[in-house]
């Protein structure tokens, strides 16, 4: 009962978001700002966790392959295929939960405490609107984000393999452009899409309605980290079932 | 005129304000004391409706604030002022920053408008100089003044 109020208030706040707009002047400022936040901090990172991921990947792959019937173009095959499908976008939106999704709760949940809400309201300003909504758009453009990770991630992939003798650098070229389905590509972003905007709004959410002091701060953070990464790996299943299985 | 009538307030079953009969006339100055603890900023924020009443009426002019819109309330809330218990200053913009925001969000000033404004409000609170500070690096009588 207590998870289905939740949802309720989770759709109402939604709703809110998009009710009284803010200036346009001051909301693309905000958005800028988001962007430059929530984005472009996030690439070091990110970039850096895919290099290492990209790589250990293709290692993985190499060292398991034992028969000599299995051609070592499969590395370059396994490393794309794991970066594009799941790695880049599910797995740095975890990443992301915890980065980012910490971030915006306790930022929004610190102005709850502090009251600075209450003084946005009291100025007859849509509080939603001005703190939700930037981060909404800002997180639509959480895809170029995931382009860069699918890049370095392969990159890492390369590095590793062909850098380590493990595969040449023909047989790893001819893996990644084997059997590759442009589709797959689409279905990664619209997957990161549907994260981005689970990303923006969970974490607010938590943050938004938490109530107390600095230790509930805390608090809302880990319960936030917490159900963005539970949606985000149901969110996944569900997408890939819809865009890969019919 | 400002009328309330029975309002009642309570948090996790317990009651704070109960039932409350107050009138609050134009040009007068009106004083709420009480304990620590014993509802005086809650009384306020039902008043300004960032809480929900459980039971009772404010009345603003004839209308109730409960049956107002969202809109309306803005509207209303645009008249209103109100110093928080913690200054509710905004923590990623200057002192200056802070005075010009409303500023900014409802009036068509420039910014070298805005901030003349900001600095003549900033001379009559004896705070020149501090434009460029942020919040957490004035104390705390010193945010009352800004905000």
């Amino acid at each position: 009962m207590r998870f289905l109020r939740h949802i309720g208030k989770y759709m109402m706040m939604l709703i809110g978001v998009f009710k009284r707009p803010t200036k346009t002047s001051v909301l693309r400022e905000l958005v800028l700002k988001e962007i430059d936040d929530l984005i472009i901090g996030s690439i070091g990172i990110t970039a850096f966790i895919s290099l290492f991921m990209g790589a250990v990947v293709a290692l993985q792959t190499a060292l398991n392959l034992d028969n000599p019937l299995i051609p070592k173009s499969l590395i370059g095959f396994a490393t794309r295929q794991s970066i594009i499908l799941e790695f880049a976008p599910t797995f740095i939106s975890v990443i992301m939960a915890g980065k980012v999704g910490s971030y915006i709760t306790s930022s929004i949940g610190t102005m709850r405490v502090t009251e600075q809400i209450d003084a946005l309201e009291v100025m007859g300003i849509n509080p939603l609107n001005y703190l939700i909504y930037p981060k909404i758009i800002a997180l639509l453009f959480y895809p170029f984000l995931i382009a860069i990770i699918m890049f370095v991630g392969i990159f890492g992939g390369f590095l590793a393999s062909v850098y380590g003798n493990l595969v040449s650098l023909e047989d790893f070229v001819v893996g990644l452009q084997d059997s590759f389905i442009p589709w797959h590509i689409a279905y990664a972003f619209i997957k990161t899409m549907v994260f981005g905007i689970l990303l923006a709004t969970i974490p607010s959410y938590h943050g938004y309605y938490m109530e107390g002091g600095a230790l509930e701060v805390g608090k809302a953070s880990t319960t936030s980290f917490v159900w963005t990464c539970v949606a985000i790996i149901v969110a996944n299943y569900i997408l890939t079932q819809i865009l890969l299985t019919t | 005129m400002i009328e309330i009538k029975n309002l009642r307030k309570g948090f996790n079953g317990e009651a704070v304000l109960k039932g409350i009969d107050a009138k609050f006339e134009q040009g007068k100055t009106n004083m709420i004391i009480g304990a620590s603890g014993s509802g005086k900023s809650v009384f306020l924020k039902n008043m300004l409706g960032l809480f929900e009443p459980d039971k009772g009426e404010i009345i603003y002019s004839g209308e109730s604030l409960l049956d107002m819109d969202i809109d309306r309330k803005s509207d209303l809330r645009k008249e209103m002022g109100m110093l928080f218990q913690h200054s509710a200053l905004f923590d990623s913009m200057t002192v200056e920053e802070n005075i010009m925001f409303p500023l900014r969000m409802f009036s068509r000033m420039k910014l070298a408008e805005r901030r003349e404004r900001a600095n003549e409000i900033l001379e009559r609170v004896n705070l020149v100089n501090l434009n460029k500070k942020m919040p957490s690096e004035i104390s705390g009588g010193q945010q009352k003044r800004v905000a």
